[in-house]
């Protein structure tokens, strides 16, 4: 009799388990499908396109995705060329720093490479001779040159400024000549 | 076909003469401007000290040396190139008249590749002192004492470009031409303050002598090619397509390509900056 009693109480304790790891499993679910995406800016207006970062960025799980954001508003901006556009960035940069999403030192460099004459590959800790060596001479014409592609992308593309631009480009030409011609009277 | 080689070699020699007229001003007004200008707009960085500034004066001595020698001898191979003309020789070198008046002209032009060689042992020992001081204040000024970020600095003057300038490329050139743009710079320069385009000036004209002094060793070997082929002329009385190869490299060698400007740093013109500046901004 006491054995025909439990029968049920055990089945009955089965379907709850059942149910409950059901229930989880579906929860587990219903999460995933909630949980926020972090999905780049596009389009062609980069005032909605910074808006669209910021309001992403500002989540946790988007912070490290910084730097593709970054990207793509440079390629938003080139579609929407205008000279403010600087002062847009500028205030952007300003904010992640704000945010403590990005610090002081990578603000200052994502907008100098794009914004301004000047180029940030050059280091400012040793002197040139130190820079001299074959190996080093390349990398450092490699980063300038890719640097000057960024300003053509910032100052030329994103803000239709072509007198920075070109005085860049020229400014990259002069330091070409002076490291030739300095690591040549190091090297002797 | 030997008409127009006789007429090459009178033409290397008023391009010669032209060399020479450029480079003996503009190689004094080098010397003298740039040092103006260093006195009132670099004080801190002394690229062109006295020593250097005689040295690039000696340079320019000496290339008048060389002018005033060769003088007679290109006077006496224009006369000889006009008597050329006037007599039709063209087409009719095997006449009497025109022999004489070809053999006239290699004589002349032997002359000429004599008095260059001459005088070329001088101008490059001149050449190497002006590279040697410039090579010792440029890796003092700007090797030691300045960072890459410091090269920059200097050049923050640099002229707004109305245009895309080309990539950075050196070239071969003609000295006079090259020289004429270091006087136009350098002229301007006290005007309008350039402690880096003096910069970018040292490095111009160090690199330039350093180029300069391979050349003259290169002109050395093909005038004596040159005077070989001549005096092989003499014997056969033949004047062979390889010999005038020979003096077109030579040309070449001494004046370069003809027509390309050269690009040397400009003089400023006033700040790159734009109205708006970030606070970001280095």
């Amino acid at each position: 009799m006491i054995q025909r009693s439990q029968k049920p109480n055990t089945r009955r304790k089965e379907f709850f388990l059942i149910a409950v790891l059901a229930l989880l499993m579906f929860a587990c679910g219903n999460k995933q499908y909630l949980k926020p995406t972090c999905t780049l800016p596009s389009g062609v207006n980069l005032e909605e396109a910074l808006a669209h970062s910021r309001e992403d960025l500002d989540r946790l799980e988007c912070e490290p995705m910084f730097d593709s954001y970054y990207g793509r508003l440079m390629d938003v901006a080139k579609r929407d060329p205008d000279i403010e556009n600087r002062r847009r960035f500028s205030d952007f940069l300003e904010w992640a720093n704000d945010e403590g999403i990005i610090d002081k030192i990578q603000a200052r460099n994502y907008y100098n490479r794009y914004f301004n004459t000047t180029f940030m590959s050059l280091q400012d800790d040793f002197n040139v001779c130190s820079s001299c060596s074959e190996d080093a001479k390349r990398d450092l014409e490699g980063e300038l040159q890719i640097e000057l592609g960024q300003k053509e992308d910032g100052l030329l593309r994103a803000c239709q400024d072509k007198q920075a631009y070109y005085a860049a480009a020229d400014q990259y030409n002069s330091i070409l000549l002076l490291l030739d011609a300095t690591c040549t009277a190091c090297r002797k | 076909m030997r008409a127009l080689n006789l007429i090459e070699c009178v033409r290397i020699s008023r391009l010669l003469r032209l060399c020479c007229r450029f480079i003996v001003p503009a190689v004094m007004l080098v010397g003298g401007m740039q040092s103006l200008a260093l006195a009132k707009n670099s004080p801190t960085l002394r690229l062109f000290p006295t020593t250097v500034v005689e040295s690039i004066k000696h340079t320019s001595e000496t290339a008048k040396a060389m002018e005033a020698d060769l003088q007679s001898v290109i006077e006496r191979l224009n006369q000889q190139e006009e008597l050329y003309v006037a007599s039709k020789c063209e087409g009719a070198e095997a006449e009497q008249g025109c022999k004489e008046i070809t053999g006239q002209l290699s004589q002349t032009y032997l002359e000429m590749l004599n008095l260059m060689e001459s005088r070329l042992p001088g101008m490059e020992n001149s050449v190497r002192a002006t590279n040697t001081s410039l090579e010792r204040r440029i890796r003092k000024e700007l090797g030691r004492k300045t960072t890459p970020r410091g090269l920059q600095k200097l050049l923050e003057k640099t002229p707004l470009k109305s245009s895309e300038p080309a990539r950075y490329g050196r070239r071969a050139g003609r000295l006079s031409e090259k020289f004429r743009q270091y006087y136009r710079l350098v002229a301007m320069a006290p005007r309008t303050g350039s402690g880096g385009s003096l910069a970018a000036v040292a490095a111009e004209i160090y690199l330039d002598t350093q180029e300069v002094q391979d050349l003259i060793a290169l002109t050395r070997d093909e005038i004596s090619r040159a005077k070989l082929m001549i005096d092989l002329d003499q014997i056969y009385g033949i004047i062979t397509p390889e010999m005038f190869e020979m003096v077109g490299r030579v040309k070449t060698i001494i004046f370069g390509e003809t027509g390309e400007e050269e690009s040397i740093p400009d003089p400023p013109q006033g700040s790159t900056k734009a109205d708006y500046r970030s606070p970001l901004e280095m």
